[in-house]
């Protein structure tokens, strides 16, 4: 049966090319994209942009109009930017997922798949080297895109328990690389040198992004239901990644980093966020089972994602 | 040059084992029961702590005959440099997700036991018996005699590191890992096998200078 998908945040590079990706798939009968920025490029036949706010209620008539089978939550927004102050992204992240979830209380909805964060662990000294799915309940939320997370995971399973029949899928992405993709940790691997930490070497598990759209268009198709780490296979540490990519390291002690290291990347319209200098110091690792044996994704490893 | 998923880096632990064999010679150290230590398959080594860090977990870990990694406290890891240090020479945060990860997937864990407050060389509670009964592996006791006298400057004192024959705990689990009482027990064992090793030893090495 061909499956309507409705996909918020279209506009965002996931957005974009998972509405191209699901376009030429024969099993999806029609996209239709909500964002409040209309897309940058030209969209496919089959994709059909409209434009609205999360945050506002206006969005439960534009789900009705739709009638999906299918809603990707891809709005997920992580480092505050031009026009978005830290005030305006908790608001999309967690009055948006409030709104959508609330207008998605329709018959015709089966499953929602919602693009979150591996950042939801955090990062501290004794955390375990690699965190396996159930353990985001155990963690202690210590910053506020943390608790934004976890408030925002908490409204998708109490959405998942009060719809039996519909399957929620939360993807936790690790940091997303790749040659096309615009983020504030893409352009500090782009940059010419690397703002690291004094005397710390994190292990970083990052993603490259075709696969991140690749497991996103997996879980549209197969929905699972509970939360799947989305990343590379092994953890790779820092100075490694600068080894391969031939650049230098900027190490700047940790009690200054974000005074030193914030002028410095705004030269390259970067703004970094207070989850940043705690992740270069300790880094994260996920355990990957699920995604790679339950939604078939054998992402590309940590290297292999930055060449 | 490679490190592993867990971020051990093995031509470091080569770099440092010139440096260790000068301490272990330094300190007259003599080890006992290696032969005790599976070759194969997860094991957890349990060891009195105490002393001045880190020599008593580098030597143990020396001492073994294979590869193992050691579960080292939250603090390793928030101090630059030995966060770094650390985890290149094999160190995991002491997590119990950790331990029952490289359990399971047949790795040698070294964990140690924080002595007692009262005076050296009392063995402190042991609370990881959970994590070998449920991972099904046996627990390797081991006793580490000098740490305590080396305090802050390093006396050329005599160490001693013994390695006692593996306790099966798996009599109290997978299915009983989570029965109290068995695991007190469990660990009673460990812990009591570990003090009387201490006190042998103590009594072994005949003097600590001379």
């Amino acid at each position: 049966m061909a499956r309507r998908v409705l996909i918020t945040g279209l506009a965002n590079f996931w957005g974009t090319r998972l509405a191209a990706e699901l376009a030429d798939d024969p099993g999806v009968e029609h996209v239709v994209g909500v964002d409040d920025r209309a897309p940058a490029a030209e969209l496919p036949g089959r994709v059909t942009f409209v434009e609205g706010d999360l945050r506002s209620p206006d969005i439960a008539r534009v789900v009705r109009a739709a009638q999906p089978h299918v809603v990707v939550h891809n709005a997920l927004v992580q480092f505050p930017g031009a026009g978005r102050s830290s005030r305006v992204v908790h608001d999309l992240n967690v009055v948006g997922t409030l709104q959508l979830l609330a207008a998605c209380n329709l018959p015709t909805v089966q499953a929602v798949v919602v693009r979150a964060s591996a950042a939801i662990y955090g990062s501290a000294p004794g955390d375990p080297s690699f965190f396996t799915e159930d353990m985001a309940a155990t963690t202690p939320l210590r910053t506020r895109f943390q608790r934004d997370l976890a408030e925002l995971e908490g409204y998708v399973a109490s959405y998942a328990r009060r719809h039996p029949a519909v399957t929620c899928t939360l993807l936790r992405l690790q940091p997303v690389v790749g040659p096309t993709l615009e983020t504030p940790v893409t352009r500090l691997f782009r940059a010419p040198v690397f703002p690291a930490v004094l005397g710390f070497d994190p292990r970083l598990q990052l993603l490259h992004e075709d696969d991140s759209v690749r497991a996103l268009a997996a879980a549209v198709r197969t929905p699972l239901a509970g939360a799947v780490n989305v990343a590379g296979p092994d953890p790779v540490s820092l100075s490694r990644v600068l080894r391969h990519l031939r650049r230098p390291a900027l190490p700047i002690p940790h009690p200054v980093y974000l005074t030193v290291a914030n002028p410095l990347v705004r030269l390259a319209g970067v703004r970094l966020n207070e989850d940043f200098p705690s992740f270069l110091r300790h880094g994260r690792g996920v355990d990957t089972r699920r995604l790679t044996e339950e939604l078939g994704v054998q992402p590309r490893g940590t290297l292999e994602a930055l060449r | 040059m490679a490190e592993d998923r867990w971020g051990r880096d093995p031509t470091l632990a080569r770099a440092v084992d010139p440096a260790l064999a000068a301490a272990a010679r330094w300190w007259r150290l003599h080890v006992e029961g290696a032969e005790c230590v599976p070759r194969e398959g997860g094991v957890l080594v349990v060891a009195n702590g105490g002393g001045p860090w880190p020599w008593t977990p580098l030597l143990v870990a020396r001492a073994l005959p294979r590869p193992a990694r050691l579960l080292a406290g939250e603090r390793a890891f928030a101090v630059p440099f030995v966060a770094v240090a650390a985890r290149r020479l094999g160190a995991v945060p002491a997590h119990p997700a950790n331990a029952e990860r490289l359990l399971g997937e047949g790795e040698a864990a070294i964990t140690f036991i924080p002595p007692a407050r009262e005076g050296p060389y009392n063995v402190g509670r042991f609370d990881e018996a959970h994590l070998a009964a449920r991972a099904g592996v046996p627990v390797v006791p081991c006793a580490v005699v000098g740490a305590e006298e080396t305090g802050r400057l390093p006396w050329p004192v005599r160490w001693r590191i013994e390695f006692g024959d593996a306790i099966d705990v798996r009599p109290y689990g997978p299915g009983q890992a989570t029965d109290r009482a068995a695991l007190l027990e469990a660990a009673e064992t460990v812990r009591d096998s570990i003090q009387a090793m201490v006190h042998d030893n103590l009594v072994r090495r005949e003097g600590a200078l001379f």
